[in-house]
């Protein structure tokens, strides 16, 4: 349970990190890591557990989390990390008026298929 | 993939919204720009009260320029203020001052992100921003730090506004303008005489905004904002069916108005000063408000105290009709006039009242301070255009300057409304002499040319001028029908009886026996039930009712049927106001028979050759179309002349010409009748004697030669 638990983080990392670059290209460097920070601080403040991400650049280091999956509930880290998705794809959406909305899917997309 | 539209932000500012299509785009980063006192930090503030909820939230940042505690002081004597909205869930004041004086830019800015992320604020206010201007070290720092701190607030979905005393120079200059969306900016200069205070937006980005400059005012409700150009639109009326027509009911300035006044149209009322514009003015909406209309008028010169009392000296009871709420009359002292105020706040009271009548007394004053003619053209359209869209019928006084042609005082205002109406005055003698004039009504065929007007008690009184309707021909007389004269052997002499609805010319000297005749006819009326009315032009009611009783001549009372005298000296009525006052009193008494004892004193001395014929070609035209019997008496000149009617051209007037005159036959004279002519009749064209009989006079059978008279009784 405990590999699988670490998987889940994986996949989510792979998939939060491939929206981060397609966004960037249009966005910007420094508007995106406002919103990396926006999404961040916002889903510690609804999951305590995911105030151990950090901002690195305009990516986000995953260890921490990695090392805590043993002492977390495999449900409680699916809501985090859901949450912390969902809120990444909604201040996107909101800042760009969803123009970026298919192309950060398609990209969710392809990094499934790949994964 | 549809296009979404921008959400806004509505600003709760007084027609400010209008000026940016519905309000300030959502996440807009917006420079409030302008001078110390312009109203920067009340409009912010204004906009954080309007929105602020428990669930929109918003952040109010000072620092260095003014104290927070000042600030709240200050603000809570408006009305936007509300406590209650000053907690932690509604507005944040946060002092930036300490952190900035201390630590600098930087640091600043992470308490701003810092504050950012707990209150995650719908708005955001920074008041001065102008003041990291002053911190930064250099434009890269100011552009960096600008740059990043408009980035933090647009990922937070904030809408802010940053403050600041920025000028014109500023927009060119300053790399704060280049990454922000908005620039709104309140300033204050003078205008027409005055300091006022103006805000222009002069960049929103996804806006199609407005780029004027408008004029506001801080009051104890905050900024109001006046834009009449944007929100004085007239409505689309392509939709709309043709538009009725409105009666004013002021005398008879509905005959010079033709079909009546179509909704949504505005008249100036012009003429020089003490013309009677005021007394029009009110009269319209007195009249409109009995008949159920609702008006309002908007007074800059008397209050409406002094309308009050002129309405009573008038004879009316406008205090009834605006206790009943039909009339309203709004007095703004001239000082006070603001012009672009004003306007939308006779928008809204028009809107308010539902009313059907405006007037505006006057424009000229309204506009007093206005001194560009085409600016006051456009304020005047603005008022026209209220008007239309309530579907009222607006009357504008407007002065004359004296000594000009003008019909306006600026002489553009007729240009933009619907039509005009003229009141003019000329010194005859010792008296002045009044007079209006319909010189322009749209889409309507009015009486063109001027009328006689009076000014007394009851209000208005209009005289159109004498004028046969056009195209109209009076209606033939009935030949069906004679009517009795009343007069023992003049019947025989017309072949039967005067037609009914005919016209009759009696000419003859003075003292033959006319009066005498037409009482005659008249009191023949009375037996027949059918009511008669007696013009007198020189001879007063109770000199006509002697000579009657002397004759025996009974005619009645009028509220029994019988004959009415009416007493209508010339020097007192001009010609074209002796026909609108006949026809009033023949249809009030609805009479059907008339006489005019001496119409060649309709003619007063100085009117144009051939005024008497057309005077009395419309006399007969009238009285034909009333339904009336008529009979004139003219006076002959001389004792013996024949060529009275025909040498004055009257003839063709009359369907029935009778001559009086006198015939010496020895040392005496004898008075003698000849018809000369009777329209749609065989008439006898023999001389007859006249015999005056106990009871009036009599027609005697024609006179056979000279020399025979018969016995008759001398008139008393």
């Amino acid at each position: 349970m405990r590999g699988s638990d670490t998987e889940l983080v994986e996949a989510f990392a792979h998939a939060f990190d491939t929206l981060l670059r397609t966004a960037e290209a249009t966005l910007g460097a420094i508007t995106l890591g406002a919103i990396l920070d926006r999404v961040l601080y916002v889903s510690a403040e609804r999951f305590p557990m995911l105030a151990v991400l950090r901002p690195e650049g305009l990516a986000v280091h995953w260890d921490d989390l990695r090392e805590r999956t043993r002492d977390l509930g495999r449900d409680q880290l699916k809501d985090g990390i859901g949450f912390a998705m969902t809120e990444l794809l909604t201040v996107l959406g909101n800042l760009t008026a969803d123009v970026l909305t298919p192309e950060l899917h398609d990209a969710l997309a392809t990094g499934e298929q790949q994964s | 993939m549809t296009k979404k539209d921008i959400a806004r932000l509505e600003t709760g500012v007084r027609n400010l919204d209008p000026l940016l299509r519905g309000g300030i785009p959502a996440g807009a980063v917006v420079i409030i720009g302008g001078p110390p006192g312009a109203g920067k930090t009340i409009l912010a503030q204004q906009i954080c009260f309007h929105n602020v909820s428990a669930k929109r939230r918003a952040l109010y940042f000072g620092t260095l320029s003014e104290p927070t505690a000042k600030t709240l002081r200050y603000l809570s004597q408006f009305s936007f203020f509300d406590p209650a909205k000053r907690a932690e869930d509604g507005i944040r004041f946060v002092d930036l001052g300490t952190i900035l004086r201390d630590k600098g830019l930087e640091e600043a800015a992470n308490l701003v992100v810092a504050q950012l992320k707990e209150v995650k604020p719908a708005i955001v206010v920074i008041d001065s921003f102008k003041v990291f201007d002053d911190l930064a070290r250099s434009r890269e720092e100011l552009r960096k730090f600008g740059y990043a701190l408009a980035v933090h607030l647009m990922v937070w979905e904030t809408t802010a506004f940053l403050l600041g005393e920025y000028g014109p120079e500023d927009i060119a200059t300053n790399p704060l303008f280049s990454i922000i969306d908005g620039v709104i900016t309140v300033k204050q200069r003078e205008q027409a005489g005055e300091q006022q205070r103006f805000l222009q937006v002069s960049k929103m980005r996804g806006t199609d905004h407005s780029r004027d400059e408008h004029a506001f005012s801080i009051t104890s409700n905050g900024i109001e904002i006046f834009s009449p150009r944007v929100t004085i639109q007239r409505e689309d009326q392509r939709d709309r069916p043709e538009a009725p027509r409105l009666a004013t009911r002021v005398s008879r300035l509905d005959e010079l108005l033709g079909q009546g006044i179509p909704l949504g149209s505005s008249l100036l009322v012009a003429g020089v000063a003490g013309t009677g514009k005021t007394v029009m003015l009110l009269e319209y909406l007195y009249r409109g408000a009995q008949a159920g209309e609702k008006g309002i008028m908007f007074s800059f010169e008397e209050t409406e105290a002094r309308l009050r009392a002129a309405a009573r000296g008038l004879g009316w009871d406008l205090d009834a009709e605006i206790e009943r709420g039909r009339i309203e009359i709004v007095f703004i002292p001239q000082p006070n006039i603001s012009v672009e105020e004003h306007l939308l706040m006779m928008q809204e009271r028009v809107e308010a009242l539902g009313a059907r009548r405006v007037a505006i007394d006057s424009v000229s004053v309204f506009l007093h301070k206005v001194k560009d003619p085409q600016l006051a053209r456009e304020k005047v359209f603005q008022l026209a255009s209220i008007v239309q869209n309530a579907q009222a019928v607006g009357f504008f006084a407007t002065d004359i300057p004296y000594g000009t042609k003008q019909i306006s005082r600026f002489g553009v205002e007729e240009t933009v409304v619907d039509g005009g109406i003229l009141l003019t005055s000329k010194e005859v003698g010792y008296e002045r002499q009044r007079y209006i004039e319909i010189y322009k009504l749209r889409n309507t065929a009015h009486f063109e040319g001027r009328h006689d007007l009076q000014i007394g008690h009851g209000g208005v009184t209009i005289y159109p001028r004498y004028q046969l309707d056009r195209g109209e021909q009076p209606p033939p007389v009935l030949t069906a029908k004679r009517l009795p004269s009343g007069i023992p052997g003049f019947d025989a002499a017309l072949g039967g009886g005067l037609l009914e609805r005919s016209v009759t010319l009696v000419s003859g000297s003075a003292g033959i026996g006319k009066t005498t005749l037409s009482l005659q006819f008249l009191a023949e009326g009375v037996k027949h039930g059918q009511p008669g009315l007696f013009v007198a032009l020189e001879e007063t009611p109770d000199q006509i009712r002697m000579l009657a009783k002397a004759w025996g001549i009974r005619l009645g009372e009028p509220r029994d049927g019988g004959v009415d005298i009416m007493y209508l000296p010339p020097q007192q009525f001009r010609t074209n106001q002796f026909l609108a006052i006949l026809s009033d009193r023949i249809r009030s008494l609805g009479a059907r028979r008339l006489v005019i004892d001496g119409v060649s004193q309709l003619v007063t001395h100085g009117e144009p050759p051939g005024v008497l014929m057309q005077a009395l070609t419309i006399l007969a035209t009238r009285f034909k179309r009333l339904g009336v019997t008529s009979l004139l008496t003219l006076e002959a000149s001389a004792l013996f002349s024949t060529e009275t009617v025909t040498e004055r051209g009257l003839s063709p007037v009359a369907d029935n010409l009778v001559m009086l005159r006198y015939e010496q036959i020895g040392g005496t004279l004898a008075p003698r009748l000849t018809v000369i002519k009777a329209r749609g009749s065989t008439h006898d064209r023999s001389t007859r004697e006249i015999i005056m009989a106990s009871h009036g006079i009599q027609i005697g059978p024609p006179v056979a030669s000279r020399g025979k008279r018969s016995k008759s009784k001398r008139r008393p």
